[in-house]
């Protein structure tokens, strides 16, 4: 088979005499139109779009009227996490108070389904709207208990 | 045994009458819901969750304690029976919290599935609240009162498994139930841990916390006592976790003590050895891997190309795997060519060794530790099992309680086991072969022996005889301290027992008339015709986890694995062919004791300790010093900086039981997996690793892939392994002699004809032992251990747990004693022998008689060693450290 059998040719009808000029001029109308009306394009980052009210994006550990975490390390949430991105080390402190020794998400195997903050007993998981966390190393995307509690510091304020 | 017919959902089953209905359902594959139900204890029926309607019956009836009837017709599912068994749940409920997120059973309770089943998603009746009181018998244990269902699964287990009754369930006015518990007897086994069905009791040790989806479980076998309980290690994140056991599984089924359950800590301990040190200008420093095998390797060399292979020593050890331990003789014997290779066996059991060899042909447990439960009696002797080996007591205690075994305690301490006990004999420690004397004068006066059994099987039952007349039971009290009605009543129940089931342990074997001790109980039990049957035989409890296997595959000086004689040409010849080496030595090698002397005369140079810590363990340990002083070169290759790996020239970091492969040989010769959970810390490496390398550096190439390539040696050249495959022990130890691979095994030894052909009878006099108590050293001081701690203390000691339930050593005093020194109940004592002093803290306890003190071992401040005697037994080489005759003085 040669190249030439299946190249389609493009410019055949373009080149077709007296259908250049119309459809240019239709474009430049539009164009006009659109000129002197608002733009719709935001200025990412120091515009930010606004995302639904259900977006599913960073996740937050919650905590309660005195700061401390809300999770209770029961392990549901990793337990029904489909690409188990999450990793937990429960503690429990003498009273027997129990809280996360360790948490980890792995914000690169998350799928953002949102199933840990259905599965939480206690409304410690949440996913923020917060979408545009950027690094240089993979590592940096394990986000451990410090970048839980604040994913907000993340959103891209730009340089 | 008359069979019953009965339906059971249209089923028809036919089961032994006497079977309950929930058994019988069991059989026939249907399910029964059950809550309080188990399957070790007898039914308690406190949950009403088995209901079943029974044709004619107006009222539901619990399966799991209604025994079935011809006939009858039974339904388990109905509309009916749901809502019955929903509403008992809801009930159950109203004082049970739905804190399932923050409770450590959440995911394997047994509550949360049938609420799951039963589809119970709210709590509809309110009850007041219970606030009792929540300490708890044990600090090991958590308890919750609020989770309790008062199901009475604890208290049963602890009646029934335990024997004790440390639990109790009390009715009050407000709230309704209450748990009471009896901290003084508790023994913390763990068994109600085990069994509680909720998070009412939770292990309050870890405070890392796994839920059973998080937590990786590797199921392998204990590190502690001989008698191999298998358990699963729960690892989170690298991290040992807990000690958790599956029902019915190995010989503890289980259960568990509480070294087993709780006695982790030291894994994880942040004193564990990390890198390789060695002793530059008098100091230990840390360095790599090469440079210390390096030093090693050159030292070894040169000591060897100066002074001959036997110049240098090696003490394997009872605590790694079969496999490290002939790999270690393996290097002893076919690197540095010296059968100079010994392990602490000869400080416990090398007379037992010595004694049932030449009795029976085999030195190890004849009987398998479940034939206990078919005895009829059960002479336990020397041996404070429910401290020592638990769970061999578990089965001493279920064959009294639920078989009616008669037990007999011969013992000069008041153990706990006497309270289990028909009669209990107080000999005066160090006069056994006298009382055992006595029962078989008693048992051949009254025509008790079995006359056929010694015709058939036996020999040299004439001098016996003939040794025996002058054992009368007066002639023996007076030797013993033994009343002579109480010698009559034991010897009867033992002579008429069939079988009747000899247990001992140390409290034979470490005297110096250790071997003849054993020789007597094997006496005993040939004249009985005990020996070859189920439920009878001799059996010694082993103390360690693997010093069956240690002995077994040749860490001793005169003998390559399975006991084949390193004497023997055609042993050396297969062994010669087998390691590719030339020349093995012919000539026994040292025992312990021999080696330490030899380091004191200047023949043995150098000496290379693994896992064990003479400097507490041995006696005599000023001695012991001395004599390590005077090495050239000392390596230890331990897990912790001990004492004696404080005075080595290098230090090689070892791995625990969770961090290898392998396997352990338990008291009852069951070869049993032992596998690997975690990676050693830091720089630490597996044992056998070191011990292949080290022989590299050494000039000889020892390589294994896997630890069951060097099984695979083992068996090529050890009968009695030869049939024992990785493959065969996956779901189950084997006990050996195991010829071959379809060989199921042998957990009775001379079943039909003895080992060495005929059951030989020693007559065997009385003698005292070493050193007897005198004017100027008035009390006997007996060594031992105790149920918290374990040996030189160097894993039990590093943890949290089992150091708060006995954190200081206590002297057993008895109060007669007490009062005439004028101590009271905590006070301070100096114990004084002809070899050193110690300063002890008093227990006032009737557990020793008067004139004895009882010290445990554990403790390096005040190691009891020092005072300890080195008095020989002359065939076995073991030392006298049951019996020294020591001085006690106040202290301020």
């Amino acid at each position: 088979m040669s190249n030439r059998d299946y190249a389609v040719n493009v410019s055949g009808r373009r080149t077709q005499r007296g259908k250049i000029v119309l459809p240019l001029l239709k474009g430049l109308a539009y164009t006009l139109k659109n000129f002197f009306s608002k733009p719709i394009t935001i200025q990412y980052p120091t515009q930010r779009r606004e995302v639904r009210e259900r977006w599913r994006g960073l996740h937050r550990l919650n905590v309660d009227g005195q700061g401390t975490l809300k999770c209770v390390a029961c392990g549901l949430c990793a337990k029904i996490c489909p690409p188990q991105a999450i990793r937990i080390v429960p503690y429990e402190e003498e009273g027997g108070t129990r809280f996360p020794k360790e948490f980890y998400i792995d914000e690169i195997r998350c799928i953002f389904c949102g199933f840990c903050q259905e599965a939480c007993p206690v409304g410690a998981i949440e996913l923020t709207k917060v979408y545009d966390y950027v690094d240089y190393d993979r590592q940096d995307f394990q986000f451990d208990i410090t970048k839980l509690k604040d994913p907000e510091q993340f959103i891209f304020k730009g340089k | 045994m008359s069979m019953v017919t009965l339906t059971i959902d249209g089923k028809e089953v036919t089961v032994p009458k006497g079977t309950t209905i929930l058994e019988a359902a069991g059989t026939a594959g249907i399910r029964i819901p059950t809550l309080c139900f188990h399957e070790r204890l007898s039914p308690i029926g406190s949950c009403r969750m088995c209901v079943v309607d029974v044709e004619g019956c107006s009222q539901p009836m619990a399966a799991c304690d209604t025994p079935v009837a011809e006939g009858a017709r039974v339904a388990t599912d109905s509309e009916r029976l749901f809502r019955i068994r929903q509403d008992s749940l809801k009930l159950i409920l109203v004082n049970h919290p739905l804190d399932c997120p923050i409770c450590d059973k959440g995911g394997e309770c047994l509550l949360q599935d049938l609420v799951y089943e039963f589809g119970i998603d709210k709590v509809e009746y309110q009850a007041r609240k219970p606030q009792p009181d929540t300490t708890y018998a044990t600090p090991l244990i958590r308890y919750w009162p609020e989770r309790c269902i008062y199901c009475l699964r604890c208290a049963t287990a602890c009646r029934e498994i335990k024997g004790i009754g440390v639990i109790d369930i009390e009715t009050t006015d407000n709230p309704g139930h209450m748990l009471t518990v009896n901290p003084e007897i508790c023994v913390s086994c763990g068994e109600c841990l085990k069994v509680c069905p909720t998070g009412a009791l939770t292990e309050n040790l870890s405070r890392y916390k796994g839920r059973p989806w998080l937590v990786n479980r590797v199921p392998t076998t204990c590190t502690y006592c001989g008698c191999g309980c298998q358990l699963e290690l729960n690892v989170l994140g690298g991290r040992l976790i807990g000690i958790t056991t599956t029902d019915e599984v190995g010989v503890n089924r289980g259960s568990l003590c509480m070294k087993g359950r709780f006695g982790y800590e030291f894994v994880g301990s942040p004193e564990r050895l990390t890198r390789p040190l060695v002793r530059k200008n008098g100091k230990l420093e840390e360095t790599g891997w090469d440079a210390a095998l390096g030093v090693v390797a050159e030292r070894f060399s040169m000591i060897k190309n100066e002074s001959g292979p036997d110049a240098i020593a090696g003490l394997s050890s009872a605590r790694v795997t079969n496999e490290e331990n002939y790999l270690f003789q393996k290097f002893m014997r076919a690197v540095i060519g010296t059968n100079n290779v010994d392990h602490c066996a000869r400080l416990c059991l090398s007379s037992t060794a010595a004694g049932l060899d030449a009795t029976f042909g085999s030195g190890a447990m004849t009987n398998a530790i479940e034939d206990v439960l078919s005895a009829e009696a059960i002479l336990v002797t020397g041996s404070n099992t429910t401290e020592n080996h638990p769970i061999f007591a578990n089965y001493i205690i279920e064959a009294v309680l639920k078989h009616g075994a008669k037990l007999i305690v011969v013992d000069p301490r008041r153990i706990d086991l006497v309270d289990y006990a028909h009669i209990w004999l107080q000999q005066k420690p160090g006069t056994d072969v006298a009382w055992i004397n006595g029962f078989m004068h008693i048992i051949l006066k009254e025509n008790l022996h079995a006359r056929q059994y010694i015709e058939q099987r036996t020999t040299g039952f004439e001098e016996l005889e003939k040794c025996i007349e002058k054992y009368t039971p007066e002639y023996v009290s007076d030797i013993t301290g033994i009343p002579v009605d109480d010698l009559y009543e034991a010897a009867r129940t033992y002579g008429k027992a069939s079988p009747g089931s000899i247990l001992y342990a140390l409290g034979i074997t470490q005297h110096t008339s250790g071997t003849n001790n054993v020789k007597s109980l094997g006496n005993l039990a040939m004249l009985c015709g005990n020996v070859g049957v189920k439920g009878g035989g001799v059996n010694p409890l082993r103390g360690q986890n693997n010093v069956q296997g240690a002995c077994d595959l040749g860490a001793l000086p005169n003998v390559f694995t399975g006991y084949q004689q390193v004497a023997d040409i055609a042993a050396r010849e297969k062994f010669s062919q087998a390691w590719g080496v030339e020349n093995l030595s012919a000539e026994p090698g040292l025992t312990v004791p021999e080696m330490f002397s030899g380091a004191e005369t200047g023949r043995v140079k150098a000496v290379y300790i693994m896992g064990e810590n003479p400097m507490i363990s041995d006696p005599d340990i000023n001695h012991i010093k001395h004599c390590i002083e005077k090495l050239d070169f000392l390596v230890v290759q331990d897990i912790f900086l001990t004492e004696t790996a404080q005075v080595a020239d290098v230090v090689l970091p070892g791995a625990v039981f969770a961090e290898k492969e392998g396997t352990f040989t338990n008291s009852e010769r069951k070869v049993q997996r032992v596998r690997k959970a975690l990676e050693p810390p830091g720089d630490a490496r597996e044992d056998r690793w070191i011990i292949t390398a080290l022989a590299e550096k050494m000039g000889s190439y020892m390589e294994y892939m896997h630890a069951e390539a060097v099984m695979d040696e083992i068996r090529t050249v050890t009968p009695s392994y030869a049939g024992i495959s990785y493959e065969r022990i996956e779901g189950g130890g084997i006990a050996w002699p195991c010829p071959s691979v379809d060989h199921p095994g042998t957990p009775i030894l001379h079943a039909k004809e003895f080992t060495r052909g005929k059951g030989v009878f020693f007559a065997i006099d009385f003698q005292p032992s070493a050193e007897t108590p005198d004017d100027e050293y008035p009390f006997i001081l007996s060594t031992g251990r105790v149920k918290q701690h374990y040996h030189t203390g160097t894993m039990t000691r590093k943890g949290r747990g089992l150091t708060q339930l006995y954190p200081e050593l206590l002297a057993e005093v008895n109060p007669a004693d007490a009062a005439r020194l004028g101590v009271q109940d905590g006070d301070y004592v100096t114990i004084s022998s002809r070899r050193g002093s110690i300063k002890v803290k008093v227990w006032l306890t009737d557990r020793p008689g008067e004139g004895v003190v009882f010290v445990p071992f554990h403790f390096h401040e005040a190691a009891v060693n020092l005072l300890t005697n080195t008095a020989l037994d002359p065939v076995a080489k073991i030392p006298e450290l049951k019996v020294c005759a020591v001085k006690m003085e106040k202290a301020s």
